[in-house]
């Protein structure tokens, strides 16, 4: 591809950074057969500082997905299966009484971590869910008076089932909103099923998954990521597309929204070897980034159909 | 929505227009014939009256009634000419006259034409008017189209006038349209479902009836130029280049005097006769301004009948045997025929001229006896002025628009004659001197004898004889315009060879008690020097003895005569030009003589204003399609200029979009460059471009080189296109 001179030299940030994301991608690729677009959108979301609701039918790999990218990177990763009963201390850590010194010590809870997995996030009471997501927004957690950071970087990739829907504390829209993409993964096609099938049945390909990245570098790319330029015209463009689903539905896409569509188009650009977002990364990332903010004024209508409509209907300048 | 309330909105106002250019087409036609022969203020009366009347009773009357009414006007006109015909036709011979009207007699033939159009100018006006402003426009329409469509049949109404009435009803049927759908009225007049519609459609109606009108007006003109239509009926532009003898002795009924002419050489017969005469062939009356009309008809002969020699007592037998040598369709002979004898049946016209029933064929041969005037000059120059009220209801007439000044400048040349015929002497003498012999003179477009009289400098015999008649008539001296053949050329004692060429015009004089007398008043000497010119040009030239070509003859063509004519008028004067009245015009070159009025001939009112209908139309017509933004769009894409890097990459980036959108499909605005490029599988140069614009669009940067090559890959591209 004859990109750009800059990106042509070979040390060059965007280069190492699509590169990392490359190899994230071609390494996750040896666990899951299939989802190609979906690894890119959570290696995008990674990229681009933000978190990832995984949602679908149990067992369709949505939480072999989320190990796979954690155990590309060479850090920590922790997982929680939320159920009914978890509390919030059991997301953030809690102090606990030292006999020995006679002092309370806080031992961390497992969002402490570079990339944490929330197992069936909706399956937790909304109390302990908002801890979780206290973490995404704030990098940070507040434990009894004392706040702590969290490590950088820090990615949440969750995981929400769709079934046995009474059995589950669906999460609130403005929770909703904190996670960058929201994916669907579906089930694989009938080649890729048995190609799957094929390749777990002995050893399961994620035990011997070796990190292809190191956190330093992880976080090198994720600041490259950030420099990404985005002109006018596709800042402009982003506007024209929340406005659009503010026009058409009850709830549209909160600025918040627009925002992470801006960054997960970085992500994007820097994925294809850009230094500049075209309205193209915008049209990637928007089916993933914008529907789960928005609520549809009708039933027929899905809002998934809405930024679709939006796609074709607002003007690319 | 203020236009639909509105009793005057624009569309409705253009409409009435349109009606009013639509009836004023046969109106005006009805003007001119009334205008022919006189006064034109009874006839305005009785237009006025229908339309006030048709005005007046817009509202309160019905339709049926009105179209009754409008029978009824028509009937009245029907019974106030025939009651006031001085003659009592048959209803079989008035039924036979309506027949030759519509099949190209002209109503200027009719011998009462101004209480004919009198009669009938009421209905029509009438109807017009009542269904105009009821909004029946397509009615309205019909009723004039039908009063033009009858002109038209009589050939009365001119291709201009024509073109204006159906340019106009065409106009009124749109416009109407457009008003009937602005006020929610249908065009039948029955109340529709009131229809909105917005000032755009408006006026793109506007535009759509502009455009036809235009179609209709440049389609004839434009096929009027095609080869093999130019000059015919259809077309627009003044058919010139005829022969002297088509204009004259073929003219028929009617004669339209032409512009420029040349002269055939064909030998159309041999005459044996006592002595040379002029060979007449027929003569006109009324004097239409641009041309002459023959009215009345001709009734039967019998062979060998005498037809009298009318007033004068004393006359000389003149016979005559003619021997066709091609087709003519006349009879030529000396003035008086009294007596025809011959294969060929012959008609008696109402001027005492003989004509074929038919035409007369290469072979033909017929006998004529003569009674020729055998007066002294003395006798001629003491008659009188007390002629017969046949004479003077006939050969006096003149259009009443004809200008005053002809009256005063012959009142000033004749200041001095005491008699008719010392008047008609002077003119003729006058004319003589002062006027060049010309065949290639452009067509005045009004009066001819005015313009010949105030602003020509040469003309042929057409031009003088014209002239002349109605110099005399403005003196109220009976005068006519005769055509017919010089004596030719000599072929033997008592012999002569008439051909083409030797067509000629002249006037016939009235003289108390002798009858007609000829006058010729176009100069013989200037003529040959003409023809002498024409003869040497057309020197290199094939000789040519039987096709009708112009070509020029040896010197003695129509000339020699005027001192041999038994009336003794002063000999031709055979050194015009050495005449002190000729000083000031002999400084012109000979080419500027020749050339008569050299002006180029501006277009009439008429003309102008079916050119401003066309060219609005055209505009409205070219804009509608594009044109305009398809040139300017055309030219931005074959050059582009540098400017800014910026600005080139752009431009060049968006000549290429349109080339693509061209050859492929538009890009959607939701689609980006990217995918669109993708769908339609550009190539890799296109593509490079496009990269190029991105990295100006969306990463602000740009160079000097960059931009360059935009450019080249544009052109390129572009021409690419032109290619396909």
């Amino acid at each position: 591809m004859t990109e750009t001179t800059a990106s042509q030299q070979s040390d060059s940030p965007i280069q190492n950074a699509s590169r990392l994301a490359t190899a994230v991608i071609e390494n996750v690729e040896e666990v899951i057969v299939g989802h190609h677009e979906a690894i890119e959108h959570i290696v995008t979301a990674l990229l681009g500082r933000g978190h990832v609701l995984l949602e679908d039918v149990p067992g369709v790999g949505k939480t072999m997905l989320a190990r796979s990218v954690a155990a590309s990177v060479d850090g920590a990763f922790k997982r929680v299966q939320f159920t009914p009963d978890l509390l919030p201390t059991d997301v953030t850590g809690v102090n606990v009484y030292n006999q020995k010194t006679g002092e309370f010590e806080f031992r961390s809870g497992p969002v402490f971590a570079n990339v944490v997995l929330g197992d069936e996030i909706n399956r937790a009471p909304p109390k302990t869910q908002s801890a979780l997501l206290e973490a995404m927004e704030e990098g940070q957690v507040s434990v009894d008076g004392t706040t702590r950071e969290l490590p950088q970087p820090f990615t949440v990739i969750a995981t929400q089932n769709t079934v046995e829907r009474h059995k589950a504390y669906d999460l609130p829209m403005a929770e909703l909103d904190r996670f960058m993409t929201k994916l669907r993964l579906g089930y694989p096609d009938a080649a890729e099923e048995t190609a799957m099938l094929g390749a777990v049945v002995g050893n399961h390909p994620i035990d011997t998954l070796e990190p292809v990245a190191t956190l330093s570098e992880l976080q090198t790319a994720r600041e490259t990521v950030a420099q990404v330029t985005v002109e006018e015209p596709v800042r402009a463009y982003a506007t024209r597309l929340a406005a659009y689903t503010r026009d058409h539905a009850r709830l549209g896409v909160s600025p918040r929204g627009s925002i992470n569509l801006l960054r997960a188009a970085q992500a994007r650009a820097v994925l294809n070897g850009r230094e500049y977002v075209v309205p193209d990364d915008l049209q990637a990332e928007a089916p993933v980034v914008l529907p789960h903010r928005i609520r549809t004024d009708s039933s027929e209508q899905t809002a998934e159909d809405l930024v679709g409509a939006a796609l074709d209907g607002v003007a690319v300048e | 929505m203020s236009r639909g309330r509105l009793p005057w909105s624009q569309p409705r106002v253009l409409a009435l227009l349109a009606v009013a250019l639509a009836i004023g087409a046969p109106l005006r036609t009805m003007y001119h014939l009334i205008d022919v022969v006189g006064s034109p203020t009874q006839f305005l009366v009785v237009a006025a009256v229908a339309l006030v009347l048709g005005a007046l009773l817009t509202r309160v009357l019905h339709p049926v009634l009105a179209i009754l009414i409008g029978a009824g006007l028509f009937g009245l006109g029907l019974v106030w000419y025939v009651t006031n015909l001085t003659t009592n036709p048959a209803v079989g011979v008035l039924f036979a006259d309506t027949v030759e009207l519509l099949t190209g007699r002209r109503l200027l033939q009719i011998t009462n034409v101004r209480l004919w159009v009198s009669s009938f100018a009421a209905a029509p006006v009438f109807l017009t008017t009542y269904f105009a402003l009821r909004r029946w426009y397509v009615t309205a329409v019909t009723v004039a189209s039908v009063a033009l469509s009858f002109f038209v049949l009589t050939t009365d109404a001119g291709v201009v006038t024509t073109l204006l009435g159906v340019v106009g009803g065409l106009a009124a049927i749109g416009f109407g349209r457009l008003d009937s759908v602005a006020s929610g009225t249908t065009a039948g007049g029955s109340q529709a479902s009131p229809t909105r519609t917005d000032d755009a459609g408006i006026d793109a109606g506007r535009r759509s009836v502009l455009t036809r009108l235009a179609a209709v007006i440049v389609l004839p003109t434009v096929i009027a130029r095609v080869p093999g239509v130019e000059g015919t009926a259809l077309s627009l532009l003044d058919g010139t280049g005829g022969t002297v003898e088509g204009s004259l002795v073929d003219a028929g009924e009617s004669l339209t005097i032409q512009g420029s002419l040349s002269l055939s050489k064909t030998l159309r017969f041999t005459i044996e006769a006592d002595e040379p005469r002029y060979w007449r062939v027929g003569t006109y009356d009324r004097y239409t301004g641009d041309g002459w009309v023959r009215t009345g008809t001709a009734t039967e002969y019998d062979d060998g009948e005498f037809l009298g020699n009318g007033p004068a007592d004393r006359t000389r037998a003149v016979g005559q045997t003619v021997e066709v040598a091609s087709a003519i369709g006349t009879v030529p002979a000396a003035w008086k025929p009294v007596r025809y004898q011959g294969g060929p049946d012959v008609l008696v016209t109402r001027h005492d001229g003989i004509r074929p029933e038919g035409g007369l064929e290469s072979g033909d041969s017929y006998r004529v006896e003569s009674a020729v005037i055998d007066a002294s000059e003395a006798e001629l120059r003491d008659a009188g002025e007390d002629y017969p009220d046949e004479v003077t209801e006939r050969y006096v007439q003149l259009p009443d628009s004809t200008p005053d000044r002809v009256t005063e400048t012959t009142a000033t040349l004749t200041e001095n004659a005491e008699t008719p015929y010392q008047t008609a002497l002077t003119i003729e003498r006058w004319l003589n001197r002062n006027r060049d012999y010309s065949l290639d003179v452009s067509q005045p477009r009004r009066n001819v004898a005015d313009r010949f009289l105030h602003a020509m400098t040469a003309g042929y015999c057409t031009y003088f004889a014209t002239t002349m008649a109605v110099m005399l008539r403005t003196q109220d001296i009976p005068a006519r315009m005769t055509v017919g053949y010089t004596p030719g050329d000599s072929a033997g004692p008592n012999r002569w060879e008439v051909r083409g060429l030797h067509s000629h015009a002249w006037v016939e004089m009235y003289v108390e008690g002798w009858g007609w007398v000829q006058f010729d008043p176009t100069p013989a000497g200037p003529r040959q020097a003409a023809e002498q010119q024409r003869l040497d040009e057309a020197d290199g030239d094939n000789e040519e003895t039987s096709t009708p070509t112009p070509t020029s003859t040896p010197a003695a063509t129509e000339t020699p005569f005027q001192g041999q004519r038994q009336t003794p008028t002063p000999p031709p004067t055979q050194t015009p030009r050495s005449e002190a009245t000729r000083t000031p015009t002999r400084t012109a070159t000979e080419t500027e003589r020749d050339g008569g009025v050299q002006l180029p001939k501006l277009p009439s009112r008429e003309q102008t204003a079916l050119g401003v209908v066309a060219l609005l139309g055209t505009a409205a017509g070219l804009r509608h399609a594009g044109v305009p933004e398809r040139i300017s769009r055309s030219l931005w894409l074959r050059y582009q200029s540098p400017d800014t890097p910026a600005e080139d990459v752009e431009t060049a980036f968006q000549r290429v979009m349109y080339v693509l959108g061209e050859r492929h499909r538009e890009r959607r605005s939701g689609e980006t460059v990217r995918a669109y490029l993708d769908a339609i599988d550009a190539d890799d140069e296109i593509r490079r471009l496009a990269r190029l614009r991105e990295r100006l669009r969306y990463n602000r940067s740009v160079s000097a080189d960059a931009a360059a090559e935009a450019i080249e890959i544009a052109d390129t591209v572009v021409a690419g296109r032109s290619d396909e």
